[in-house]
């Protein structure tokens, strides 16, 4: 058994690179950009020294929230989508699945069509994410038992997110063409752009809960992916832990939406390059899951505003960048997910 | 007295499956529920296990009636032998034996010295130390089996219930599977398991629950209430029960 001591090393050690890989990318990501900020005075103002003051607003006030920004989502959604397939048994599933990213881009779209400012699109958009899983749950709750639950709550996350999708396309036929349309159409696409040190502020205190909330429920998701009653029958609380990590996934996606629209496949894609890592048990796959993210959002963000003379929206190039990588996942890996 | 079910229904949504069973079981016996597919072993099984609720009558884990229990207290107890699955992650057998330490560790479930303690010495007693490292979805179906037969020892339970445990294995698993668990009965655990072979019924000193129909069932030593008869009833089959006179054991062959 001293091999699974040896293991436990190996892994914390894995941890520690990717943690130190999640340092090296925030801060090339804080000195790339249209502006270059040399990283040695990056390193001097946050140590406090004197340097030019238009670094230091470009730095502190431009480019600091859109990065903090980019780490707490791209976390976020990848600590969400890792408890997800751990709850529904299911490597395949994102954090999206109940509805809660439909939902919030409903928000967000009716929030712009009604001309609600910058803060009034963020909470009617959070709001909506939020009711959006709680209709899932109601559906779940009210035509399931025992033990099709899952499968309900699936099923229900479907149903809603085609609603939330439809009104969508509603609210987008009904904007005005000139104005609001692209609008709603840009922030769709997801962007790290809107995000303010306000925002960055509110999102910490969740995230942090959050995140604490997962990691200690780790060794029993493990528990849990080996089947509800089987769970149970090892002295688990299923019930509670379901609720626990779908609280904890819903407050992370609708925040993550809410602030910088949809950003597909992080979610999913993460977890999944985590889990080759560091292997499939969770108290090393949600930190792994974590870390990774972070580093990912922030990467693909550097290059979405920096590649390109004109900015790219996030949400298209997580995708892009994603699916092939995706497929190389799958042709990589034969043994077990 | 372990475990004592008396005037039990089980069934889903109050509509019973099973009724009027009364057994008794205690520490160090070796159970075999006999009965047709679908005459309701499994929901027993659910219902002894707490994660169904009886329709009526009232089951007693050492003489505590089963829903006074909490999931935590009542998993040191008991414990739940699923027949072998694969589980959608690749974890390492290690760690879906010591899932089963869950009980016993603290709220965010640090693997502790007692712990691997623990899973070591399940591991030796089951001769399978060398599946320790390897993937659990990875290994063939008897060594699954014994796996989750470690996971429910590191639980510490003094009641034991397998479903089909040797459902899916090879004659040499199959008979390596039953000497381990004769081994742990021997040591004082009671265990329960389904079966569809009546033979299992006449290893040494094995109880019987025989589920005939809905409301009839007989409880029993093996030797003594498992006839020709009895398995006709329960499978329509003809059959005969040879005795092997010189080990003093008896085998139930189908007529075909």
């Amino acid at each position: 058994m001293d091999r699974y001591l040896v293991q436990q090393k190996k892994i914390k050690l894995k941890l520690l690179l990717l943690g130190g890989l999640l340092l090296i990318s925030t801060i090339l990501s804080l000195a790339i950009g249209r502006y270059y900020i040399p990283v040695d005075d990056i390193l001097r103002a946050f140590a406090g020294r004197e340097v030019p003051a238009e670094i230091t607003q470009v730095l502190f006030v431009v480019r600091l929230p859109r990065v903090l920004g980019g780490l707490l989502i791209g976390g976020a959604l990848s600590m969400a989508g890792a408890s997800y397939q751990g709850m529904f048994k299911n490597p395949l599933v994102s954090p999206d699945i109940l509805g809660s990213a439909a939902g919030a881009g409903f928000g967000a779209s009716l929030g712009i069509l009604l001309s609600f400012g910058a803060v009034g699109i963020k909470s009617t958009s959070f709001i909506f994410g939020l009711i959006a899983v709680l209709i899932t749950w109601f559906i779940s709750t009210r035509f399931g038992r025992g033990d099709d639950s899952l499968f309900l709550l699936i099923l229900g996350g479907i149903i809603v997110s085609s609603l939330f999708q439809s009104m969508i396309s509603l609210i987008k036929y009904a904007a005005d063409p000139t104005d609001k349309l692209p609008a709603i159409t840009f922030w769709l696409l997801g962007s790290l752009s809107k995000i303010t040190p306000k925002d960055v502020l509110l999102m910490i205190v969740p995230f942090l809960l959050c995140m604490v909330i997962l990691i200690c429920s780790a060794s029993k998701l493990n528990i849990l992916a080996l089947g509800e009653e089987e769970a149970k029958t090892m002295g688990v609380n299923t019930k509670r832990l379901q609720l626990l990590v779908i609280f904890t996934a819903t407050i992370l996606t609708a925040f993550s939406v809410s602030l910088c629209g949809m950003i597909g496949w992080v979610g999913l894609v993460i977890p999944h390059l985590a889990r080759m890592i560091v292997g499939p048990n969770f108290k090393a796959l949600i930190p792994a899951s974590l870390l990774l993210g972070c580093s990912y959002l922030l990467i693909i963000d550097t290059a979405c505003r920096s590649v390109f003379a004109v900015e790219i929206p996030l949400g298209v190039i997580t995708s892009l960048a994603g699916l092939p990588f995706f497929l190389y996942l799958l042709t990589k890996k034969n043994k077990g997910w | 007295m372990l475990l004592k079910v008396k005037d039990l229904c089980c069934g889903y949504d109050g509509v019973p499956v099973v009724e009027n069973l009364n057994f008794e079981m205690n520490e160090g016996e070796l159970w075999c529920i006999l009965g047709a597919n679908g005459i309701g072993k499994s929901t027993l099984f659910k219902t002894l296990l707490g994660l169904l609720k009886p329709v009526s009558g009232q089951v007693l884990v050492q003489d505590k009636p089963l829903e006074k229990w909490s999931r935590k207290d009542l998993a040191k107890v008991t414990s739940y032998v699923p027949q072998s699955h694969t589980p959608p992650f690749p974890f390492k057998a290690f760690e879906i034996i010591v899932m089963g330490r869950h009980p016993y560790q603290n709220g965010i479930g640090a693997v502790r010295e007692e712990d691997i303690r623990a899973v070591q010495d399940a591991l030796r007693l089951l001769d399978i130390e060398h599946l320790a490292e390897k993937n659990y979805t990875q290994i063939s179906g008897g060594e699954r089996q014994m796996v989750l037969m470690a996971r429910a020892i590191v639980q510490g339970s003094s009641l034991m219930i397998l479903d089909e445990p040797v459902s899916n294995l090879d004659f040499g698993n199959h008979a390596k599977v039953i000497s381990y668990i004769r081994k742990l009965v021997s040591m004082g655990k009671t265990v329960v398991m389904t079966t569809h072979h009546p033979d299992h019924a006449f290893i040494p000193e094995s109880r019987v629950l025989i589920m005939e129909n809905r409301s009839r069932m007989r409880v029993g030593i093996g030797t003594d209430i498992v006839t020709e008869e009895c398995v006709h009833e329960m499978y329509g089959v003809d059959n005969k029960i040879l005795l092997d006179v010189q080990d003093n054991r008896q085998t139930c062959i189908p007529l075909y």
